[in-house]
């Protein structure tokens, strides 16, 4: 299952399979016509094992049902924008799917979220973070020198000291402790970002 | 880059040597004057032009000296390359991944040409011209992943992605830091790093897998580790340590600059995208004392890094039989200059 830009990885993957001669289906959704990238050549590459689905259109893949139709034993695929990923992960695991079967890349960053105000209290500056953008690409496009190394959340090289939030922090790094995130001072920008207005960090 | 492959030897009479370009470019893993273990893993960009990162696959002046030394020792121990039968795929992936940057980066060198599913490969330096049709094992002499290896400097292992873990499952290991790849051949991620000291109760090792985990295919990232070791050998495999182990203790203080080498890997992670798996390079540099003392940077830094190792991973890196003779050395070289972060020779 493809949504949007998340078609790039399966061109490849669509040949091979039509080498191998496996069995497959191909489900690639986007928002409207002009959006959709490489269409003639997954019609050519698949003829009727690929099915379209127009978001203009009011067209939707319905995952619970195409997942009911698969024969055991089969795998998923499935890249995409987050939130599309996310809920499909999401009911393939509730419908007993092995975890093994289920293969997943979003294209959006996992930091992308609503937008909100980082204040940097040492440089007595205010960045936006809008909603397609990282923190830590906010701060960058900002011209802020930001610490950063791994931009996935192990590292720990990006941490900046969260002085002051009104909302909540959404973390999503594996470097910081539980504790740690619970007492919400700490934040790891290139993967966590905050639900609220504005945020103040000691940068 | 002006591509003078030359051919010499990592054994026996070892004539081995690096250029002055060569030094130049070594991949210094020190941005500080202390080192433990971390998450040092970054985005595996194109670095500046003629440094080891501005192609994703490293080409050196030892390209034939390292698949001439990778032959000598698959015929002597072909256990050195791992294929378990489920990692077909990954084979063509890591095919692929070789040929098409090669071909992009060294035209020179190497060359490609597919049409649909017949390629046709020139190799120059190595004289390969081979035509043969993409995931047809029966068109190649060999196994995919055993022809391309033994065309690309540095080991590769690759990890086939499942249960949340990572599994050795393919790998051509034939000039590695002490260790043994038909020995890791099936272990998790975990399993394999078990020996080494502090890293696990750090938690560097969960993070790492997890960050790996979520590789993305178009998006590999790149890591440094290092070590040591007495005379320009690659083959320091624990299968064949009764043939290095032995050098260790023959430093004294009069040849440790020239018999003494800094060892870099460079490492690099693919996801690879049709078996899912994860390629893992390590690319091996080694410079000897004597010639990293071109960039005084280099050797202040490398004294302090050493003489504040903690003593388990001196132990654990195999220096200490040697690593006084290497302080003794180093040592006057440092006028205690205050030297700003990062890795640059000068
Ligand atoms: C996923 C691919 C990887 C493979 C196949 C791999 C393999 C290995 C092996 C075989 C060793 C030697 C262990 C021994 O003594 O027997 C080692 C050491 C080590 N690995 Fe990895 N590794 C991988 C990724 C990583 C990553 C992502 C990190 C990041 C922190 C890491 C950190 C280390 C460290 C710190 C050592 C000790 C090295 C030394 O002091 O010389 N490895 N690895
Ligand atoms: S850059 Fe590594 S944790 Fe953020």
């Amino acid at each position: 299952m493809a949504g949007g830009i998340g078609i790039t990885p399966f061109m490849s993957q669509i040949s091979d399979l039509n080498r191998l001669g496996y069995a497959y289906e191909l489900h690639y959704a986007y928002r409207s016509a002009d959006q959709a990238a490489f269409r003639d050549q997954l019609k050519k590459l698949c003829g009727d094992k690929v099915h379209f689905y127009v978001d203009d259109e009011g067209q939707r893949i319905n995952f619970t049902e195409l997942l009911i139709q698969q024969p055991l034993g089969s795998h998923v695929y499935v890249c995409g924008p987050n939130a599309m990923v996310n809920s499909l992960l999401l009911m393939a695991k509730e419908m007993g799917w092995p975890e093994n079967a289920l293969h997943s890349e979003k294209f959006l960053a996992p930091a992308t979220g609503e937008p909100f105000i980082v204040s940097l209290k040492l440089s007595e500056t205010e960045v936006v973070v809008p909603s397609e953008m990282s923190m830590l690409e906010a701060l960058e496009e900002a011209g802020i020198d930001a610490p950063y190394l791994c931009r996935g959340g192990a590292c720990g090289r990006c941490e900046l000291e969260v002085v002051d939030c009104d909302g909540e922090l959404i973390h999503q790094d594996v470097y910081l402790s539980d504790a740690e995130k619970i007492s919400a001072n700490k934040i790891m920008p290139c993967v966590s970002r905050a639900h609220c207005s504005r945020m103040v960090v000691n940068l | 880059m002006n591509m003078a492959f030359k051919q010499e030897t990592l054994r026996d009479d070892y004539t081995f040597s690096n250029s002055p370009e060569s030094v130049r470019r070594f991949p210094f893993p020190f941005d500080e004057d202390e080192y433990m273990y971390s998450v040092n893993i970054e985005p595996h960009d194109a670095g500046p032009p003629g440094a080891v990162t501005e192609y994703a696959i490293d080409i050196d002046e030892h390209y034939l000296t390292e698949c001439e030394e990778r032959r000598i020792v698959l015929e002597d121990d072909h256990g050195r390359y791992v294929a378990l039968p489920h990692m077909m795929d990954a084979q063509w992936d890591m095919v692929e991944l070789v040929m098409t940057n090669l071909a992009k980066d060294y035209p020179e060198s190497f060359q490609l040409t597919q049409d649909g599913d017949n390629w046709h490969w020139v190799n120059k330096p190595l004289g390969i011209d081979q035509q043969f049709v993409f995931g047809d094992t029966s068109t190649l002499p060999m196994e995919p992943f055993e022809f391309i290896s033994r065309q690309v400097q540095g080991d590769w292992v690759i990890m086939d992605q499942r249960d949340d873990d990572l599994f050795a499952d393919l790998g051509i290991v034939t000039g590695q830091a002490d260790w043994s790849v038909a020995f890791d051949a099936g272990m998790s991620f975990k399993e394999w790093h078990a020996p080494v000291p502090h890293a696990p109760e750090m938690g560097i090792f969960d993070r790492a897998l997890k960050y790996l985990l979520h590789l993305q295919y178009g998006s590999p990232v790149r890591r440094t580790n290092w070590r040591m070791c007495v005379n320009p050998r690659l083959d320091t495999s624990s299968e064949k340590w009764h043939l290095w182990g032995p050098d260790n203790v023959s430093v004294t203080a009069e040849n440790v600059a020239e018999k003494v080498y800094l060892r870099v890997e460079l490492q690099a992670l693919f996801r690879l995208p049709r078996s899912n798996a994860i390629a893992f390079s390590i690319r091996t540099y080694m410079v000897s004392l004597e010639d990293l003392a071109m960039y005084p940077r280099w050797i202040k830094r490398l004294y302090r890094v050493l003489n504040s190792l903690h003593p388990d991973l001196a132990e654990y890196k195999g220096l200490n039989s040697y690593l006084p003779y290497v302080l003794e050395w180093l040592k006057p070289q440092d006028d205690g200059e205050v030297l700003p972060k990062g890795t640059q020779p000068e």
